[in-house]
């Protein structure tokens, strides 16, 4: 397990996806290598391996055919999982792969509105932020699906925590839904960091940056979206 | 005392009444000083008048880096209860055999009072070292604190749970192995399993060094691990004539209960026909100082023991009947077997399902061939005594014509 | 996602145990020879070497404060040059080479309002959950159930007068993280309602399929209540686990008008004798009747009293209603025989009796 976990570490850091299937075997216990390290402290090591099974999702589904029950235990386990990565992940299977991803990212989606989980003063700002994640990554796909939920998003581009504000314009900016412009409008001059991950890469920026990128995407994609 | 007004229970005080010690009077005395333990009396008070209870489903909390160890807990009566609205669990894991000094003891016992309710389990059910009541924003504080004195956590959701085993060699002559060494090899060779689930559900190890079990594995843990022998039952003669001497009625309480009748007594010596003897104990336990098991010691491995949730409770079954424990190399051999059981698991396990419940799906048959261990009469009680046979081999029919061509 | 501020040390795993090995226990590590009961709640075990340890066990609520494990710290100072442990059986045990020390050491934990018993032929301490005080599934408190029951068996505690141990656990819900199913006695909060299903908030919170696949009776169907798409529990074949309420919170099963409390008897996980069993039910409802349950304790003591005056030395109870016949358990004790005796969960068949051997009474 400690070889494997540091194979795939070094391939994930890497980006060879596919490559650890070949090297690690493509069964089942190449994928409980792959949950574990949602759990690393290396944010692109557990972020990359949320690709991953956005990959397998889409390339080799059978393979992770439970993940969603999977996925959803952990974060409704009342024996102590901590559902660390879970919704990015969901998010993730959700986007690649609808049908394997079943009700996961209507779950996901409406984890924004859990009291215990998102919603000051108890919030846990790790499984808030995945799920801000997972809604923008779903929504940019099938915006239909996380239509419910957007209002509940806009809410936290206010947020003090400029991680938090800065993914949920993020996630909004990905969904060209109306209304959504409204929120990311307010923030385009905030000046707070912000660690995003884009396009396979950890991205260090303000707020304010991902605000203009937003409405620049929703000016070039159309009226309609703003 | 205190400077936040004390909550009236008279239903629980009642609970301070009789001989046997009371948690409510302990609790009573902390929550003078611990207005969430104050908070917890009123809601506990509050659930003996409601007849329910008053936590809520579940909680994501936990510290960095891991995917157990602590158990999120909030209450549904925040508004009533403020103080113990946040109510979280830290497991910490236990030394081997629980043993302590008084001064390991308070150094857990300052870490938690600087920053919990002061309430503990010593132990949980599962054997932790168990901080019962806690918030969010302490749990790195605690953790930081515990891991500065050289504790850690244990396990929760689908992960290695906290493994725990008996005294073993430690204070018992019984200890076939070396459970508290087992103990701990083990857990530290599984930190990772421990520290981040990633199995389809939670997997228990025990270690008990005889078959009187007396961390219960058998019943509780999905491998549980039994102390044994396979030579012969040690007997001194001199001590079986004190034990007499003494009055002890050895035919009426040690020969005729033998379950094997593999023992004799001729109102001198014990004889024992060990080929017959099933290694269950009872002899030894009632002459400790007579009768001790042999010297060729080990261990028999047991699987898939759990309680009744989902598809009903199971004792282990026997996977290995008899296994060295062995030290020296580092008990290779059961960790191969380990990492075979669990690539098993990991292609047949389905979400929130036990390896006793797996198992008992795939076929005893069919989990043991995929392992890699022979099939052997001491897997069972007796053969099968149903026809249906899943028969995996058959002749083909063989055209003569076809054959003579070739 | 904040950045540690230090090098963050972790899985270290539990403290070697070796540390904590009173000096005796370490050099006579594997040498013990044999051990016996001097009194309740003492034992000597000697060495081949010719040492001596002195184990004294105090019975624990296991529910204790901070100050309660310091007051034992400085038992084990004052006594025991800081030794202790704990049992499996959460009772704890302080050890000396001092054999001088033992009374004093008991005076004092029987000053503090600790009871010294629990070995050999005694109710040891009861093995048992959270309950109300922690669990959000629980179906009664077990902190409570377990101090009036201890209350009701401290005699057998502190005397080892019974015919073979006797081990009780209790468990708040069919989870049960005490170790009721293998008991000699066991207590365990029950429902009798199907849940209650939050129409509005299932298909938010709970994935349908697995909802519908946790039931272990099928009784569980996908559908849709104004529009929405849920779930609807078939009654008739609903038999109360919870299991649907662990995967779905929407779908809460706690009643307190009809949750309450079964008794099991006659399990083990010895080996000693006959093989380990399962504990079977004894009775399968009593109210939940905070806080001192005087129906269930009346009913534990009753087991306890006809297992002591019929059973034969070295049975535990499932072997001494094995030999009497579970007809004359129920006969001993009154308990009512019920159709909720007779097993109808999977292979129930095994539980039936299937032979003319019948005692009459």
């Amino acid at each position: 397990m400690r070889n494997a976990k540091a194979a795939a570490k070094e391939l994930l850091l890497g980006g060879r996806y596919p490559e650890i299937l070949s090297r690690l075997g493509e069964k089942r216990k190449t994928v409980r290598v792959l949950r574990s390290l949602l759990y690393e402290d290396e944010p692109l090591v557990k972020w990359r391996a949320v690709t991953m099974f956005g990959w397998l999702a889409r390339e080799k589904p059978k393979l992770i055919d439970s993940e969603v029950d999977r996925l959803i235990w952990s974060l409704n386990d009342e024996a102590g999982s901590i559902g660390r990565g879970a919704p990015e992940t969901l998010g993730e299977i959700v986007r690649n792969n609808a049908r394997l991803g079943r009700d996961g990212g209507k779950i996901v989606a409406h984890y924004i509105e859990d009291p215990e989980t998102c919603r000051p003063p108890n919030r846990n700002p790790e499984i808030l932020i995945g799920v801000l994640w997972a809604i923008g990554r779903m929504g940019e796909r099938r915006p239909d699906d996380v239509e419910d939920v957007l209002a509940a998003v806009g809410n936290f581009c206010d947020d003090p925590d400029p991680n938090v504000r800065g993914h949920a314009v993020w996630a909004l900016g990905r969904i060209l839904r109306p209304g959504s412009g409204e929120f990311v409008r307010c923030r385009t001059g905030d000046p707070g960091r912000v660690l995003v991950y884009e396009d396979g890469e950890l991205r260090a920026c303000t707020v304010g940056e991902l605000a203009r990128e937003a409405l620049l995407k929703q000016k070039q994609t159309g009226e309609s979206g703003a | 005392m205190a400077d936040h007004k004390l909550r009236e229970t008279p239903l629980l005080d009642e609970l301070k009444k009789g001989p046997w010690p009371s948690f409510v009077s302990d609790m009573k005395k902390m929550a003078e000083r611990k207005p969430m333990v104050n908070d917890l009396l009123g809601q506990l008070e509050l659930s003996y008048k409601e007849k329910k209870g008053h936590w809520k489903h579940g909680g994501l909390v936990g510290v960095m880096g891991y995917g157990g160890g602590i158990i999120g807990r909030y209450s549904d009566a925040a508004k009533e209860f403020p103080a113990c609205a946040h109510f979280h669990t830290v497991r910490v894991n236990q030394p081997s055999g629980w043993f302590y000094t008084s001064a390991a003891l308070r150094e857990l016992c300052d870490i938690w009072d600087r920053h919990g309710s002061g309430m503990t389990n010593m132990h949980g059910s599962t054997g932790d070292c168990v901080f019962l009541g806690t918030t969010t924003d302490e749990l790195e504080p605690i953790f930081a604190e515990l891991t500065e004195k050289d504790w850690d956590l244990g396990g929760s959701g689908s992960d290695v749970r906290t493994p725990s085993c008996c005294n073993g060699m430690a204070r018992c002559e019984y200890a076939c192995y070396d459970t508290m060494d087992a103990c701990y090899n083990i857990t530290m060779e599984y930190q990772d399993e421990l520290h981040r689930p990633a199995f389809p559900y939670k997997w228990k190890f025990k270690f008990s060094g005889c078959p009187n079990d007396c961390v219960a594995s058998i019943a509780r843990s999905d491998l549980s691990v039994i102390g044994t022998w396979r030579d012969e039952i040690r007997i001194d003669q001199a001590a079986v004539k004190e034990y007499a001497d003494s009055g002890m009625e050895i035919r009426a309480n040690v020969i005729r209960k033998c379950p094997t009748s593999c023992m004799s007594y001729d109102g001198k010596e014990i004889t024992i026909d060990n080929k017959n003897c099933n290694r269950c104990m009872h002899c030894i336990n009632v002459m400790p100082k007579a009768l001790r098991p042999g010297t060729d010691t080990g261990a028999t491995i047991l699987i898939g023991g759990k309680a009744p949730i989902i598809e009903g409770a199971l004792l282990a079954t026997v996977l290995v009947p008899f296994i060295k424990m062995n030290k020296d190399d580092d008990y290779q051999e059961f960790k191969d077997l380990m990492e075979r059981i669990w690539d098993f698991w990991d292609e047949h396990g389905v979400n929130r399902e036990r390896i006793g419940e797996c198992i008992e799906r795939v076929g005893l048959g069919n989990f043991l061939e995929a392992i890699e261990v022979d099939p052997l009469p001491e897997h069972v009680h007796h053969p099968r005594t149903n026809p249906y046979i899943f028969y995996e081999e058959y002749f083909e029919e063989v055209d003569d014509a076809e054959a003579q061509k070739a | 996602m904040a950045e540690p501020a230090a090098p963050r040390k972790t899985d270290i795993g539990p403290p070697h145990y070796e540390q904590f090995l009173h000096p005796v226990i370490k050099k006579n590590y594997g040498k013990w020879k044999y051990h016996e009961y001097m009194k309740p709640g003492v034992m000597v075990h000697v060495s081949e070497t010719g040492d001596k340890i002195y184990s004294i066990r105090v019975g624990s609520p296991r529910l204790i404060s901070v100050d309660v494990i310091r007051m034992f710290a400085d038992l084990a100072d004052k006594y025991c040059d800081g030794y202790l442990r704990f049992t499996s059986r959460n009772n704890v045990e302080f050890l000396t080479d001092k054999e001088a020390n033992i009374d004093p050491l008991i005076q004092d934990v029987q000053a503090g309002g600790y009871p010294v018993g629990g070995t050999d032929n005694s109710i040891s301490n009861i093995i048992h959950t959270q309950g109300w005080v922690h669990c959000h599934s629980a179906a009664t408190d077990v902190s409570g159930l377990v101090k009036a029951t201890m209350d009701e068996l401290y005699e057998y505690f502190v005397e080892m007068k019974l015919p073979h141990k006797v081990k009780i656990a209790a468990a708040c819900c069919l989870n049960m993280c005490g170790a009721v199913h293998c008991s000699d006695i066991a207590i365990l909060g029950i429902h009798r309602r199907p849940p209650q299903i939050n129409d509005d908030s299932v298909s938010n919170v709970c994935e349908i399929p697995t909802t519908v696949s946790s039931c272990p009776t099928a009784a569980i169907r996908p559908t849709t209540v104004e529009g929405k798409q849920t779930v609807k529990v078939d009654g008739d074949r609903c038999m109360f686990c919870a299991n649907c309420y662990t995967v779905c919170p929407a779908m809460p099963i706690a009643d307190p008008l009809n949750d309450g409390v079964s008794i099991w008897v006659g399990g083990k996980v010895s080996n000693a004798r006959s093989e380990p069993k399962f504990t079977k039910l004894a009775i399968p409802f009593l109210p939940n009747n905070p806080p001192r349950w005087p129906e269930v304790t009346d009913a534990i003591k009753k087991i306890v009293d006809v297992y002591a005056a019929g059973a034969n030395r070295y049975e535990r109870v499932g072997e001494w209603i094995e030999r009497i016949g579970w007809p004359k358990f129920f006969d001993l004790t009154g308990f009512e025989f019920t159709k909720y005796h007779i097993d109808d969960f999977r292979h129930a068949g095994e539980t039936f009796k299937r032979s003319a051997q019948i005692k009459f009474q």
